[in-house]
């Protein structure tokens, strides 16, 4: 027997109505490219939240009780993605051209991942995840964004020093291998870490839960009020990140609008922005010196919480009943600044590094996982000792 | 009531958000209008997916 969802009409009236608007807006003032990217976001977040895919509770449900649905299911996205990322980016299509996420394989990534990955442990939240649990109407997840944006913006004033550090540059399989080659190896490699998650869990539990979670529910009415399947969200968001791909040119990235966000507010409120090296050239220069508008990242991220809004009211569970106590406000705080100044030191969050940065081919996506994995083992200990977490249970 | 409190903040939020946004925007200079009878050939180029001169992925 299905239970009833209790839509939250109102707020689906009004988010609904501000969606419409602001896509006309955005295809009146600059394009209908600006309008679509909007609606990819949208369409993120309402698969975020129906589906309830995050990055930083799955890696503690591993860590702490070996339950692996939420890791296979990442495994299967970036797997997806890549399949659907290596054949544009490795050019086999000539007249479809688009940017890889390359970055450095270096000491700034390291060190940035495994802050971001201790620090997603305190926020309680990723950057996929906090966007969509501030849509949700999370208020303590108001308070990870805001200092995620603090964390963000400090880190592209440091950025420069960091990336003067060792670095083996940017490496891409598929420039090495060329794409065909470098995606079998890659799949390779990610079908060899699903099995050893699933022969974890399943070692530990006799059993391994499964990612489409059978439901008596009609589909289309799954589709509209929730909840999605692991697999639902998989499909959807590799779709999404290949659409924006071939729309903004590169693949969908989270953080680098939190670090804009924050640099236009300090130079709002009179800050001096002019010796922030980070801000003086490229993408970053175009991007600080227009509208904020014009940016894709925040242009997605603005659709991600107004689309999680949206599925949250749909579903009927829109700014859930919260009290904050002084532990949640200092964890969210530290959380935030973590995930802020790591995020920007690694080039991106789980979405625009580890995501974006393996489905592109890049080695530092990889370095990546290794390293934010390893903060997140850090961050589970740690909540353990702040008393936050019970100790784990053998 | 907690409910409603929390529906309240995020209400707050979002127009704060909107309102922060839209001064941003208007800050910046709005491209002129040209007069109806000149020809105006469009550059396409700028509204091609690759138009992004770095991506903001991979900034250094």
């Amino acid at each position: 027997m299905s239970s009833k969802v209790t839509t939250d009409q109102s707020v689906v009236l009004m988010i609904t109505s501000g969606i419409i608007a602001f896509s006309l807006f955005l295809q009146y003032e600059f394009a209908i490219k600006q309008a679509l990217l909007f609606l990819i976001g949208i369409g993120l977040g309402v698969t975020l939240l129906h589906a309830a895919f995050g990055f930083t509770g799955s890696w503690r449900v591993f860590v702490r009780k070996r339950r692996g649905a939420g890791v296979r299911a990442q495994i299967l996205l970036i797997a997806l993605t890549s399949v659907l990322f290596f054949p544009l980016l490795g050019e086999a299509f000539p007249e479809l051209r688009a940017n890889a996420a390359l970055a450095p394989v270096g000491i700034s990534v390291l060190v940035g991942a495994f802050v971001f990955g201790l620090g997603m442990q305190f926020g309680n939240g990723c950057g996929s995840g906090t966007l969509f649990t501030v849509g949700g109407g999370h208020v303590r997840m108001l308070i990870v964004l805001a200092f995620f944006i603090v964390g963000a913006t400090i880190g592209t004033v440091h950025l420069p020093v960091w990336l003067t550090l060792p670095s083996l540059g940017k490496i891409s399989i598929i420039n090495s291998f060329g794409w065909l080659t470098a995606l079998i190896m890659q799949l390779f490699v990610l079908a060899v870490l699903y099995a050893v998650v699933r022969a974890i869990e399943k070692k530990r539990h006799n059993d391994v839960v499964q990612l489409g979670a059978p439901s008596d529910k009609l589909f289309t009415e799954r589709l509209v009020f929730g909840p999605w399947t692991l697999v639902w969200a998989v499909v959807a968001m590799a779709l999404f990140n290949l659409a924006t791909l071939l729309l903004a040119g590169h693949p969908w990235t989270i953080t680098f609008g939190f670090g804009l966000w924050g640099t236009k507010l300090w130079a709002a409120m009179g800050g001096d922005v002019s010796q922030w090296a980070f801000w003086q050239t490229g993408y970053a220069a175009k991007a600080l010196n227009g509208s904020v508008l014009a940016d894709t990242t925040t242009l997605m991220n603005f659709g991600i919480i107004l689309g999680a809004m949206l599925a949250a009211a749909l579903a009927g569970k829109f700014a859930p009943d919260s009290k904050i106590n002084k532990a949640d406000l200092m964890t969210a705080i530290i959380g935030g600044l973590l995930m802020g100044y790591g995020a920007r030191l690694a080039f991106g969050c789980n979405i625009g590094g580890l995501l974006a940065g393996i489905s592109s081919g890049s080695l530092h996506g990889w370095l990546w996982l290794i390293a934010g994995f390893t903060g997140t083992l850090v961050g589970v200990r740690l909540r353990i000792i702040f008393k936050i977490d019970k100790p784990i249970e053998a | 009531m907690e409910h409603k409190y929390n529906r309240w903040i995020m209400g707050t939020a979002v127009g704060v958000v909107a309102i922060a946004a839209m001064i941003d925007h208007t800050r910046h200079t709005l491209p002129i209008a040209q007069p109806n009878d000149i020809v105006i050939i469009d550059d396409e180029s700028d509204a091609s997916p690759c138009s992004l001169d770095v991506s903001p992925c991979s900034l250094d």
